[in-house]
Order: structure tokens, then sequence, then C-alpha cells
């Protein structure tokens, strides 16, 4: 049984997309880098896009400096911050 | 060469299929290098005198906190990263992706493979049908299950099941087993490599390698999934829009790769997910008009939501209320000024976002 999407590339703008019809398109559309945002590879994007892994390595690194219950401690307040926020 | 060939990744000689993919590989190779660090510093923890005062104790206090932090990361990685991965490949290699695709899952305890037929094969071609086993249960009066029964028995119990089954009911094809033993294997080489690397000590393979795997299901992927289809039915032309909730909350989907924008992205799976925000604001109009389910929130807060919602009404109220920016107002009802900021629908709404 073949898989119901075929991993084929779509595209903002392809009229395929606004009519509905992106499951089928050709990959003709793939990385368009004038779209904008498709450059957007920044320190700041990456610190936004790997927030999570990032948070983790500084508090796992930060055990070093200020000791496990504190790693403990922040891990919690981290989680509620995110239930309260995200 | 084709015009087709001639605009593909691969024939442009790029590395990634689209330029924004470079953040799942980042946001994987971060996650592994957070692992490896664990790992490093519960095997050396008597060594450095910094770490040895807080004794075994802080030891596994780190360990734990570790263990959130991976994780929730590694629920992430799976339920969302991976997952756009699994309906448009980040790299213009196919040997790559395979083998990216491999190690990419492990560390949330799924072969990729598997997550990607449960995923793709099941929940995508059988969207809230009864053969979608990847959603909640329903009671017999047609309402799902609690979150927690769903959360708690879904991985690795339910998974396990279902996926035997399909691996071995022939329906996908006579060489879908066969892959599915091989991608098993790789899993299972992959998987015992952190093992390894604690010396097989059980208490450090439970807290460093197994807990974040449960956390990762139980407590992020569990919850997210719960919280995409709630309160939502099979796609049909009166309620083209009902099968899915989204979530437009600007913190959550940056940091989320904008998985919050989920109704776009059943509808339409391979529109890149750097450009879902976009593609939302060109639907806006059609989706109030619709009366599809945006919800101000992101699955975090959802999540709390609906687990106090099992005891407090009021809470699951909140999850329902809908967006104040997207309440439809009829026209035959508007006044001069057609403002539906003012309704109870959209007071709910802006209680729950605030």
């Amino acid at each position: 049984m073949a898989l119901p999407y075929d991993g084929k590339i779509v595209m903002m703008g392809d009229p395929r997309v606004e009519s509905g019809a992106s499951d089928s398109v050709a990959p003709a559309q793939a990385s368009n880098p004038s779209l904008p945002g498709s450059t957007d590879v920044t320190f700041s994007a990456i610190a936004i896009r790997s927030l999570f892994p990032l948070v983790a390595l500084v508090l796992i690194l930060g055990t070093f400096a200020w000791g496990p219950w504190v790693t403990l401690g922040a891990t919690y307040l981290w989680w509620r911050i995110v239930g309260r926020i995200g | 060469m084709s015009a087709q060939q001639a605009t593909s990744p691969r024939a442009r000689g790029g590395f990634f299929a689209h330029p924004q993919d470079v953040h799942c590989v980042i946001f994987q190779v971060a996650l592994v290098a957070g692992f490896a660090l664990t790992i490093a510093m519960w095997n050396m923890w008597d060594q450095y005198p910094r770490l040895a005062e807080y004794g075994h104790a802080g030891r596994n206090a780190f360990a734990v906190a570790a263990a959130m932090l991976l994780g929730w990361s590694s629920g992430i990685n799976v339920g969302v990263n991976f997952h756009n991965h699994s309906h448009r490949k980040v790299f213009s290699s196919a040997w790559l992706n395979r083998w990216f695709g491999r190690f990419w899952t492990v560390s949330g305890g799924w072969p990729g493979y598997y997550w990607e037929h449960s995923h793709v094969t099941v929940h995508h071609a059988h969207l809230l049908e009864d053969v979608d086993w990847t959603l909640p249960k329903r009671k017999p009066n047609g309402e799902w299950e609690s979150i927690y029964k769903y959360a708690l028995m879904h991985w690795p119990f339910r998974y396990v099941a279902h996926l035997i089954k399909d691996s071995s009911s022939g329906q996908y094809g006579p060489k879908f087993g066969r892959k599915m033993a091989i991608e098993f294997a790789w899993f299972v080489v992959i998987w015992m490599i952190p093992p390894v690397a604690l010396g097989f000590d059980p208490l450090a393979i439970a807290l460093v390698w197994v807990l974040p795997q449960w956390l990762a299901n139980v407590a992020v992927m569990a919850p997210g999934m719960y919280a995409q289809h709630a309160g939502c039915s099979v796609k049909t032309p009166s309620k083209p829009y009902g099968h899915s909730n989204t979530f437009v909350n600007t913190f959550f989907n940056s940091t989320m790769f904008n998985i919050g924008y989920h109704i776009e992205h059943h509808d339409h799976p391979n529109v890149h997910w750097s450009e879902l925000p976009r593609f939302h604001e060109k639907m806006k109009a059609e989706y109030i008009r619709e009366k599809a389910h945006i919800l101000p929130i992101g699955y975090y807060r959802a999540g709390q939501l609906l687990c106090r919602g099992e005891w407090v009404a009021s809470q699951r109220e909140l999850f329902f209320a809908q967006h104040p920016d997207y309440v439809f107002v009829e026209a035959s009802t508007q006044k001069s000024d057609a403002t539906p900021t003012t309704s109870p629908q959209s007071e709910r709404g802006a209680r729950v976002r605030a």
C-alpha cells in the first residue's frame, strides 16, 4: 500500500496549495530562497527554534557552577513557566 | 535534464531540502549533545570536587533534572521535529535522510520508521476514524477517554500492540514486515549506545536514558496529541475544519516548529513548517467563517487545562473557548460596530489567553 503522502515539496504561493490540492504536486518548488524567511538562519533564530535543548544544555552545564539541587529547582520553574506562557 | 529535476534541491546541489531545515538538524544535534554531556557527568561525578561534594543524592537529583529537560526536548524532537521530516525529508540526500532518521527518534523511544508509519499511514490517512489507533479511545457515549489514561497507555503499550498487528497483517504489502524488522534491529543497536556508555548501571540507565523517553511520550507527546484533536470530528463538507484545533500562540509556535497550525497541517501536510504562519493568515477569514476552533494558547497550557478539566469543568470550558479574534458573527446580527469580542465565547477566549 502506497503512503498517502509522498514527501514531495510544496511551497507557499503554489496555486495547488491555495486550491487545496497540495498532496499531489511535483517537487518543482523546492527550496525557494526568495521566499521571506527562507534564509533566516541567524543566531537569534537558532536560539528560538532550538530553545528547549539549548536551555537543557545551559542548565546541565550550569550544574558545575550552582550544583544539582539548583538545576532541579530551575528545571521545575522552567517547566511551570512554559506551562503558563506556551 | 527535465525542468523538475533542474529545480530539485539535489540537482541544485543543496544540502537541505529547504534552508530552514537547518534548524531541525541543530535541534537534534543540541539534544544529542545534552545526552552525551549528562552521561559524561554521571560517569565522572565523583572525579569533579564541585560535583562530588553533593554526593550520590545530588547526582540522582541532577539526573532527574536532566531527564526532565532532555525528555521534554526528545518529545518535541520526535513529535514535532522528526514529524516534519516524516512529511518532508530535510536533506536532499536519500541516504542521509534514512540514516539521520534512524538516529533522530531513538532518544524519544521510537524507531523512526515506526513513528512515520503511525503518523502518516495511520493518523493522517484515517484522521479520527475508528482505525486511527494513534488517538484516544472513545467511551460508549462518544467522548474521548481521560487524558491521563491515554497518556499512560498509548506508549509503549498500545503502540507496540498495533505495530505488531500491522506488521503481521500483510495489509501494507509483502515487504512491510521485513522492513519493520530491519528498522527494529537498527533501533536496538542505536538504543544500546547509552547503556554501554553508562556501564550497564541499572540506576543510571533508568534515570538518564529510560526516564527521558517515558517523559517524552507520556508528558509531552500524549498531551499534545490529545489537544490537537480534542473535541474534533471527522472532516465533512459541512464541517471542513472540525478535524483539528489550531493554536496560534507566538511563543509556542516559534519554539515548536509551528506545530500549532494543525488544521493547516492536516489539510496541507506538505506545506513547509516555516511557512505555516503565512499560510494561516491566508486562511484566517475562511477559518472564522467556518467556525474552526482556534486557541490563543499552546499545547503546554492546553495540556494543563485538559488535565485539570478532568475534575474542574471550567478548566475544560477554557480549552474549548474560541480565540477572541476568531469569533464568527452572523452578518444579520451585526450592528454598526461588528467587533465580535463581546460575545460570551470570546470572553472565555480572552480569559484563557490571560
